[in-house]
């Protein structure tokens, strides 16, 4: 009933915009053509129509919209979270109906592309060292789950490494309860002394340095896009459909709550509305959707209304972060770990011919503007590299080759992930604001996704408490390990 | 390879925290072995011990603190991943064949790293799945004297990574690597080629003062000295060790 009148309601205003005098608004961007998601209504006759037209106009018979009219499962953002959520969803629960809407096929601003790849299970949240157990377990059987056609994924090349986290006199508690807290979890990592560091490592200078934690399995580094690739491979094998597009609007339904108060109106998400690059507007119907955006998940969230009509935002924003590669010729070859440095700058050997490659994270009030990605070489060389320099000698004498920057899909209340639907939206889910280990824990994030649309709870690493009510909640949880 | 008779070796390896209590860990770790068609040696004599015909087992079936596994051959089985856990707690263990098990990859030595670091001997020969990670795990085992890569395809970098190691190593040998000076391009430009995350950045754009402060390296980098030292081969008689103990 609502609906027909709502149908006829634009003919009206058409009728009443003619007897006005009120002259024509300016042109606006050109208007899209808009392609009717299934819950609009058609008549019987546009169907038979768009049944036919391929037959008049040529066009091969039965092609399938650019976007689906309707889905079960919408994941917003193609980055390794939401490749590893399809993955699960039609790997483990082959019913659901994914699409993946991707803007930029060529990944060229994704964080997963630009990241150092490094694997760690030092943390300070045990949930965050099970996450990153998983993805090792994964990587070490990934060639039986990614195998498409009996033909080998490509190699992901692992650097079996490990990690290691520098701790002064005053953290060296702190380090050992964690270590503490890792090996309950199942992780090998281990103290080490400062003799044993000078034994182990020679080529460091341990100034100021107590003991460090080194992670003796499972830790390294690999390379995340072969990853991606080939979960995008085994993804098409499994029918996961994948869109490229641009999600502008979501859509909503309304249905009446009766209230003590009064009626009120209760707004539930139908879907969105996405712009392809074939210059048409789709409208996606979904039971449920994802966001998975990486840096850019709070705009995605405010065109869901989240930060504007209901609140609190998602507090998830880009950060920039620098990654620089350096050469130094006598630099530590084969020994080289993952090295954490206490002033929070970081490097690991690449290859080797030499080359390292090395960052640090900001202090707050030096973030910089996250408009492009341009590198700001004078960072490194007022922050990295005196760090660098001091904790390895060697790095006197090196050589800045080259540089580059990427996002962190930075959480700017705890620095943690936030996973799960949103109170007032059940069918919106977040899986956002990693804050730099997106890469790590990106397949547990998936197989977590996975089993709360399935089994609506998490089955094997119980991530409830990274829900989004934890904001209204007042209820942060840190993790003290970033870097 | 059937998946279901993967998941049938993966299941048969499991590692059972009590009959390693039970009868000790060398002695669960050789039962296991010797249902996988492999061969032990112990510390007490030079015997390769193996299944006997009839299916029975040469082990005693009760717990012996004096007898600690030292060598494991597993040539041409079908060794998993899983199996791996049973060598916890073997700290004795020097001698360890992998050669020409299909399903052995880098992750099985990572294993080997954390379970017995007294490592001697380790022989992945025709082993396709094993890559140059290996390599750089080898370092690892500080009393390595001899590893076997002959025929391993995965490994691409094989003679620029036993340069570094035999300079960490200085006992080691390494069987099945010609000599460097069959590569084509230097070492550096093959890392920049093949390596993503060396592509990433633009370096044209970094200013003329920054570069200039670093000015005194010079770009014969470590490649050049790879080089040179290759002048002096590193060409081994490829001699398959018997049964000699290496102890």
């Amino acid at each position: 009933m609502l609906q027909a009148f709502a149908r006829r309601a634009p003919s009206i205003s058409v009728r009443a915009r003619c007897l006005c005098t009120k002259p024509p608004t300016s042109p606006g961007p050109p208007e899209r053509e808009y392609v009717q998601p299934s819950t609009e209504e058609k008549s019987a006759l546009k169907i038979l129509k768009d049944e036919f037209r391929p037959l008049f106009t040529g066009e091969a018979v039965g092609v399938e919209k650019a976007v689906p009219r309707r889905t079960d499962v919408l994941i917003i953002g193609g980055g390794l979270v939401g490749t590893a959520a399809a993955y699960f969803l039609k790997a483990h629960g082959e019913m659901f109906d994914v699409t993946i809407v991707e803007r930029d096929y060529g990944y060229t601003r994704a964080s997963t592309m630009l990241s150092c790849g490094g694997v760690r299970h030092q943390f300070t949240i045990p949930e965050n060292v099970q996450m990153s157990m998983f993805t090792t377990e994964f990587l070490k059987h990934y060639k039986e789950h990614l195998t498409v056609l009996g033909q080998d994924p490509p190699h992901v090349d692992f650097h079996h490494q490990g990690y290691l986290f520098l701790a002064p006199e005053n953290r060296a508690q702190l380090l050992l309860d964690c270590v503490k807290m890792q090996r309950a979890q199942g992780a090998k990592t281990v103290i080490l002394s400062k003799a044993q560091l000078a034994e182990k490592y020679p080529w460091m200078n341990l100034d100021g340095i107590e003991c460090a934690s080194y992670g003796t399995e499972g830790e390294g580094w690999f390379d995340p896009w072969q990853l991606v690739h080939a979960l995008k491979g085994k993804n098409i094998q499994l029918g996961v459909r994948y869109c490229q597009g641009e999600v502008v609007k979501f859509r909503y339904d309304s249905v009446p709550l009766y209230t003590s108060g009064g009626i009120a109106e209760k707004k539930r998400i139908l879907g969105v509305d996405v712009d392809h690059p074939d210059g048409k507007r789709y409208g996606c119907d979904a039971a449920v959707i994802i966001n998975s955006a990486g840096p850019w998940a709070g705009e995605v969230a405010r065109m869901a209304g989240i930060g504007v009509d209901v609140f609190p935002e998602l507090p998830v924003e880009p950060r920039k972060r620098y990654v620089y590669t350096v050469h130094c010729p006598d630099g530590p070859t084969l020994d080289c770990p993952f090295l954490i440095d206490t002033s929070g700058a970081y490097i690991r050997r690449e290859g080797l011919g030499g080359n390292y490659i090395c960052g640090a994270s900001p202090s707050e009030e030096a973030e910089p503007s996250i408009a492009n990605l341009d590198v700001d070489y004078e960072f490194y060389q007022e922050v990295v590299w005196p760090s660098i320099a001091h904790r390895v000698p060697a790095f006197n004498n090196s050589k800045l080759k080259c540089a580059w920057a990427g996002y962190y899909d930075y959480n700017t209340v705890d620095q943690n992930l936030i996973i799960g639907s949103h109170p007032e939206y059940r069918n919106f889910l977040f899986a956002n604001g990693m804050s730099g280990h997106g890469v790590q824990q990106g397949l547990a994030i998936g197989r977590a996704l996975f089993e709360y649309i399935y089994y609506s709870k998490y089955k094997t690493i119980d991530l409830s408490m990274f829900d989004f009510a934890r904001f209204a909640e007042r209820r942060p949880i840190l993790e003290q390990a970033i870097v | 390879m059937l998946r279901s008779e993967r998941e049938g070796f993966i299941n048969e390896q499991r590692y059972i925290p009590a009959k390693a209590l039970q009868r000790g860990p060398d002695l669960a770790a050789a039962d296991m072995i010797l249902n996988f068609n492999g061969r032990v040696k112990f510390n007490n004599d030079d015997v390769w011990y193996k299944t006997y015909e009839k299916g029975t087992s040469p082990l005693p079936q009760s717990f012996r603190p004096d007898l600690k596994l030292e060598a494991v051959d597993l040539a041409d089985s079908n060794w998993m991943l899983t199996g791996m856990d049973h060598l916890h707690g073997c700290e004795h263990v020097v001698f360890v064949s992998l050669a020409r098990c299909k399903y052995v990859t880098d992750w099985f030595i990572a294993q080997l790293v954390l379970h017995c670091p007294n490592l001697k001997y380790l022989d992945v020969s025709g082993c396709p799945e094993i890559t140059d990670a290996t390599m750089e795990m080898a370092y690892k085992f500080r009393h390595l004297q001899i590893l076997n890569i002959t025929d391993c395809q995965g490994i691409k970098q094989g003679e620029v990574f036993s340069v570094f190691l035999e300079d960490l190593l200085p006992e080691l040998i390494i069987i099945g690597v010609d000599s460097l000076s069959k590569m084509e391009l230097p070492l550096h430009e093959y890392e920049q080629q093949n390596s993503r995350f060396l592509n990433l950045g633009m370096s044209a754009s970094i200013p003329e003062q920054i570069v200039g402060l670093r000015s005194e390296t010079s770009e014969k980098s470590t490649v050049v000295n790879c080089k040179l030292n290759m002048s002096d081969s590193v060409e081994l008689k490829v001699e398959p060790l018997k049964t000699e103990s290496v102890c």
